[in-house]
């Protein structure tokens, strides 16, 4: 149990959602690639799910106010496992394998043979804190993903990046595109405006415009930093005219793709 | 559409569903076998009809001939793309098509009518369970998918002796291939090693030609003992150098302790040389 009074651990009380999911957004911000949590998110994938009780939510409080939480799931798993960034190293520690004693013991009372969890690997304090407790760690690929719409993809990540562009950067590109390893592609022709930001599926005309041809698995490759720029030209899976236009799509590129570790919960595992 | 078992169509779900989907589940997938009919209802009405956001498009059913032959689910969440950006993507799973349906197209032509309600939802990308083979193997080729390269690391730490048992037997199976240890165990009769492992049950393995095999509780007359670390059984799995730097750690704080071991020299080496022998199999 914790040597100092200042911390407490307690299972979970009606109500506490709305300040584990603060403490959750503010742990895990510089993060993307999981369910955005909101109360209705939360309460449908935690409290109802079937085999998980208020019981199995246990939280620590630093003077009344939640600093980490963690919710062991049938099987063993633990769901969602969170410790407040803001501490000091040693503290954080601390604090999380209390968290885990106590997880551990639970799960051991109903019977699990062993318990897993999955976190980022950026958190290099508790990775340590998990490896001295000899926890196994490797990493894993589970969730794979395909693109269903690129032109409301590319329209709601550019209109979101245009404040990062320059002003004075106005470009119009069409993006010819064959399918790749896709089975079928909803158009073939994507006419993108930078500013103001506007994308046309199929357009009627393309002139005066930067021509960009490749195929959907190379875009997702490049969007998703599976494949370099360098590389897919190097392998003509891209190909730009006029070729002086290649800083354009390239900065283009830039502005769509991925630019945050992408980190997946097993919550988010149904 | 027309197969040589019928007229095959495909519909979004329609309460009253829910029986013949769990059928087709139970037969197909694993996770969905041996247990309780109430039990799997509940799960699956979690997961899909009783999410508040769940729409009938969610799901769709294969029918030939007005039977459920295929039933294939997914559910549209918000997903953080970046720093106050969230894009609609569907999270799919629970897939099935009864095994006499099979080789049939039934998987693809459903991917393709999902894939034509999710444009009409807005829906930007679709994510899928798959391991890195099945994914190498079928998905990507078929359909696609990838992977988007992430920084989730998967811990896991023992609490019970039973998947370490488990694991112990296919390694035996795997090391008595080698001709002189199996000899030697012939010969030498049962081998036992009590283990003392960090935070599970005391328990001993038992060596003999036929296999190893963990059973719990204390020896009577052990060979040898050994004291270890979850720390360690992690370490082995990471490699030979993390596996030696480790046990150095360990037998220089006490927390690795072996007892018996020249007496046991012979049985030990050949057991060692076996293991080099064959592929490393993670703890």
């Amino acid at each position: 149990m914790f040597r100092t009074t200042s911390f407490a651990l307690r299972p979970y009380r009606a109500g506490d959602e709305t300040r584990l999911i603060a403490l959750w957004q503010e742990t895990f911000a510089g993060l993307v690639g999981y369910v955005e949590r909101s109360a209705t998110y939360w309460r449908w994938c935690i409290l109802e799910r079937p085999g998980v009780t208020a019981e199995d939510i246990l939280i620590v409080e630093h003077r009344t106010q939640p600093v980490a939480y963690g919710v062991l799931g049938p099987g063993g798993q633990i769901l969602e496992f969170v410790v407040q960034r803001k501490m000091r190293r040693g503290k954080r520690a601390r604090v999380a394998r209390e968290l885990l004693d106590a997880l551990e013991e639970r799960a051991r009372r109903r019977g699990h043979a062993a318990v897993e969890v999955q976190l980022p690997a950026t958190d290099g304090t508790l990775a340590r804190v998990l490896r001295r407790r000899g926890y196994l760690a490797r990493h894993r690929d589970w969730l794979q993903w395909v693109i269903v719409d690129l032109a409301g993809l590319i329209e709601r990540v550019l209109a979101h990046r245009a404040a990062n562009l320059p002003s004075a950067w106005r470009r119009v590109f069409v993006l010819e595109l064959e399918s790749g390893h896709y089975r079928c592609v909803p158009y073939r022709c994507l006419r993108i405006e930078t500013a103001p930001v506007r994308v046309q599926r199929d357009p009627s005309e393309a002139s005066e415009a930067i021509q960009v041809k490749t195929d959907m698995s190379t875009l997702a490759d490049l969007l998703f930093n599976r494949l370099s720029w360098r590389r897919a030209a190097a392998e003509k899976r891209i190909h730009v005219w006029p070729p002086g236009a290649r800083a354009d799509v390239r900065r283009l590129l830039r502005a769509l793709r991925v630019t945050r570790p992408w980190y997946t919960p097993l919550a988010d595992h149904r | 559409m027309s197969t040589a078992k019928g007229v095959l169509r495909f519909r979004i779900y329609e309460p009253g569903d829910e029986a013949r989907i769990l059928d087709v589940l139970e037969k197909c997938l694993h996770g969905w076998r041996g247990r309780d009919r109430a039990e799997l209802m509940a799960l699956w009405r979690w997961r899909h009809s009783g999410r508040r956001d769940f729409q009938p498009d969610d799901i769709v059913v294969a029918l030939i001939d007005d039977e459920v032959v295929a039933c294939f689910h997914g559910g549209v969440f918000a997903l953080r793309y970046d720093e106050g950006l969230s894009v609609p993507v569907s999270l799919d799973g629970d897939f099935a098509v009864l095994p006499e349906y099979r080789r049939s197209g039934i998987p693809d032509d459903a991917h393709d009518w999902m894939d034509r309600t999710l444009l009409r939802r807005g829906v930007a990308l679709r994510g899928g369970y798959a391991s890195v083979e099945l994914n190498r193997r079928f998905y990507h080729k078929r359909f696609g998918y990838v992977f988007i390269p992430s920084v989730t690391t998967y811990y896991r730490r023992l609490l019970d002796t039973e998947p370490l048992g488990a694991l112990l037997a296919a390694a035996g199976r795997d090391l008595l291939r080698h001709d002189a240890l199996r000899a030697h165990l012939a010969h030498r009769g049962r081998w036992i090693v009590a283990l003392n492992l960090e935070a599970l049950p005391e328990c001993h393995l038992v060596a003999t030609r036929e296999g190893l095999q963990l059973e719990r509780g204390p020896a009577e007359r052990p060979d040898m003992s050994v004291r270890l670390s979850q720390a360690l059984l992690a370490a082995s799995a990471r490699g030979a150098l993390p596996f030696v730097l480790r046990l150095g750690l360990e037998l220089a704080w006490g927390r690795c302790r072996v007892s018996g071991l020249f007496r046991n020299w012979r049985t030990v080496l050949l057991f060692v040389w076996s293991m080099l022998g064959r592929r490393e199999t993670g703890v």
